[in-house]
């Protein structure tokens, strides 16, 4: 590729996505590599009976022994893991999830969309662990009130400082009175509680949502199936110059080049990326303080004792909502630092392996139990540490020759005490809503599973200690930066898809900005 | 023109393919299709007549419901744990081994284990984890089959069962 771009971008998420929307429409001319095809997700599937599945929709089995999400009906859509492999120690398994399809997961993302507070910008100053954000909230509140209108996000203004409100499509929908009753006992017990606040619409993605308005500009070369092997660098300058890449299909090598590079290609590509270049890594850092959100799912199932038996007045079941973190703002545990949320929902059916029966017996008790359900999940916060780390691993390549990484990440004291706090607060909760308590537990998914990976190349103010400024520019190349979850510094329990958002419309503009200066 | 068609437009792109191309056709539907295309049973065949029965006793057909038996899930399962990774196909051989001799006994002992209390961490006896894990595949056997949509489309309108699937990449 002889074309000299103004910005080459690599990966077609979130961030991608989102840096190609803002620096397109500012004017810059910019090529995409993204490693997996595009497809057109409405041409892509059709609707299906699981009964003519060809595992009944047990699956293959073994075809994705990280990938708890890939259903057979979705099993098409995850990267295939020997293709893409990974290592870690045994004893400490890492689930790492991928989508490798133009779009990348916000394909099928949760869609929850939660603003980061000053409790994680200024974690540090609040608890004395870990370090601060080189940013505020109100540095990245403005590019929060652009995104979220973007994503339609919809939710409810509740003045909580630790999920900041927003531009939202007013949730005003009614609550049944099961969740009534579960709210009414929150609140008792100064428990805060809220809608969902989530992107809506039918597709809510970058392939919908980003990249057809930065293509309506002509200045998007979009370039599917380039597996980016490393990222160039000008010897003379010392700059950033382009990539080079593999065709996902043929295998041939390519090289683009570029006045700047924007790394977008997920939390842990981006920085195998980087670490594979041998680049920005002056601090030593890069690799380093890797961490996501712990998930206890189904913490609490419980039953609403009046729906049993298919006996639920109108109204009395459906709908759920959210509790934002609680512990930790202006009290101390004494056990843990930080704090978790719930997710909370009602009207399920609790599966078979939660009654202790067989035969009719089983039958009669999940008959009784059907729509009765009320179940929470735990999201908590985990601690970066530096030794929770990544680090290539040269003895093992993908399918296209690039060294994979080798992953260590465990759980530590502090979220196994969260963990178990979040246990026996929901138990609390629902047995004071007057629900039945049908299971509850700790055991939290293995690291990675939540699909919440951070950090590894983490944004600070000091060079000796984080790989990106407060414009998550590398410190030590100012044409390269790095927008998605790696740049984070801490994450609090809230999804961070709506925070990457934020922090790469403010970095594109940055990037633009200073590059129209001749900064770069 | 919606957005995403011009999206497309402007890349220039065929529709992904509309056929459903994936190989399920060299995936039997049943165990005498599994016999027929040479693929080998999991189970011998004194073996998978105790299977038979232990899911017929788990999941019995019940108030108009087919059963594990109507759903023919246990051929359906044989063909799975046949193809499933080794640590599993040791679960379903020593658990049915016991099974057979703890069956001696009745039904009840050879099954009492499954009236105690779920845990989320589950059992670490062996045969506990077996009688759990068949448990729970009979049922999953049983209600996504073809025999349990086909009654179930008389009593509900809901289209139990159909999802959004995902047509092979390439």
């Amino acid at each position: 590729m002889k074309t000299e771009y103004d910005v080459l971008i690599i990966g077609s998420g979130a961030s991608g996505g989102m840096a190609a929307h803002t620096l397109t429409k500012l004017g810059a001319k910019c090529v995409m590599l993204d490693a997996g095809p595009l497809i057109d997700p409405d041409k892509q599937r059709v609707l299906k009976s699981v009964s003519d599945l060809p595992y009944r929709g047990f699956g293959k089995p073994g075809r994705f022994p990280h990938v708890t999400q890939a259903s057979e009906f979705s099993a098409n859509m995850w990267a295939d893991e020997k293709q893409n492999p990974y290592t870690y120690d045994p004893e400490n398994p890492y689930y790492w999830v991928r989508i490798r399809l133009v779009g990348g997961k916000t394909l099928a993302w949760g869609r929850a969309s939660w603003r980061l507070s000053d409790y994680e910008f200024k974690c540090k100053d609040h608890d004395g662990f870990g370090e601060n954000w080189p940013v505020e909230y109100k540095d990245l509140a403005p590019f929060y009130d652009r995104v979220e209108p973007l994503f339609r996000v919809s939710g409810r203004k509740e003045g909580f400082a630790q999920i900041p409100d927003g531009n939202f499509l007013a949730d005003e929908s009614r609550d049944s009175l099961c969740v009534q009753r579960f709210l009414d006992a929150c609140r008792k017990k100064d428990v805060p509680t809220t809608k969902q606040r989530r992107s809506t619409g039918t597709l809510a993605s970058s392939l919908n949502l980003l990249l057809p308005a930065a293509l309506e500009t002509g200045n998007l070369n979009l370039v599917p199936n380039a597996v980016v092997r490393e990222i160039t660098i000008d010897k003379k300058t010392g700059k950033a110059n382009g990539a080079h890449f593999v065709d996902r299909v043929s295998k041939r090598e390519f090289h683009v080049s570029a006045k700047a590079v924007v790394l977008g290609a997920s939390t842990l590509e981006s920085t195998r990326i980087l670490l594979n270049s041998n680049i920005a890594n002056s601090s030593g850092m890069l690799g380093h303080y890797l961490f996501d959100q712990f998930y206890v799912k189904n913490v609490v199932q419980a039953i609403v004792p009046e729906a049993r038996g298919g006996k639920a007045p109108r109204n009395l079941m459906g709908g759920g909502g959210y509790i934002p973190r609680f512990r930790n703002l202006k009290t101390k545990s004494n056990d843990f630092i930080r704090g978790y949320s719930y997710d909370f929902g009602s009207g399920n059916t609790p599966g078979p392996s939660y009654f202790p029966a067989y035969g009719e017996k089983l039958w009669q008790q999940m008959a009784d139990a059907q729509g009765t359900g009320f179940s929470l999940t735990t999201m908590g916060e985990v601690l970066p540490r530096y030794e929770s780390a990544v680090r290539i691993n040269k003895l093992k390549t993908d399918a296209w020759g690039i060294p994979v990484l080798h992953i260590n990440q465990k759980y530590t004291a502090n979220e196994f005490a969260m963990a178990k706090d979040s246990m026996n607060t929901a138990e609390e909760l629902c047995k004071d809503a007057g629900f039945e308590i049908l299971t509850r537990h700790w055991e939290m998914v293995p690291p990675g599973e939540s699909i919440h990976e951070l950090g590894t190349c983490r944004m600070g103010s000091d060079p000796r200690k984080s790989v990106l400024n407060q414009w998550n520019q590398t410190h030590d190349i100012k044409n390269l930066f790095v927008v998605d979850g790696s740049a984070f510094v801490s994450g609090g329990s809230q999804n961070p898809t709506l925070t990457i958002l934020a922090l790469t419309l403010r970095a594109s503009e940055h990037l633009f900005s200073e590059s129209k200066k001749g900064n770069l | 023109m919606q957005r995403r068609s011009i999206f497309y437009a402007l890349l220039g792109l065929a529709p992904a393919a509309q056929a459903f191309q994936e190989a399920s056709a060299s995936i039997p539907a049943t165990a005498a299709e599994a016999v027929s295309m040479g693929l080998p049973r999991f189970y011998s065949q004194l073996d998978f007549a105790a299977f038979a029965e232990l899911g017929q006793a788990l999941i019995p057909a019940f108030d108009g419901r087919p059963g594990a038996k109507e759903a023919e899930a246990a051929d359906f399962l044989d063909f799975l744990i046949g193809q499933s990774p080794a640590d599993i196909q040791t679960l379903y051989k020593q658990g049915l081994a016991t099974y057979k001799l703890r069956r001696k006994a009745g039904l009840d002992a050879a099954l009492k284990e499954l009236n105690e209390p779920w845990t989320h961490v589950g059992p670490t006896n062996p045969y506990s984890k077996f009688l759990q894990a068949a448990k729970q595949a009979f049922y999953q056997a049983t209600v996504n089959s073809r025999q349990w949509a086909e009654a179930m489309s008389g009593r509900s309108r809901s289209a139990a069962g159909v999802g959004s699937y995902w047509l092979p990449i390439e």
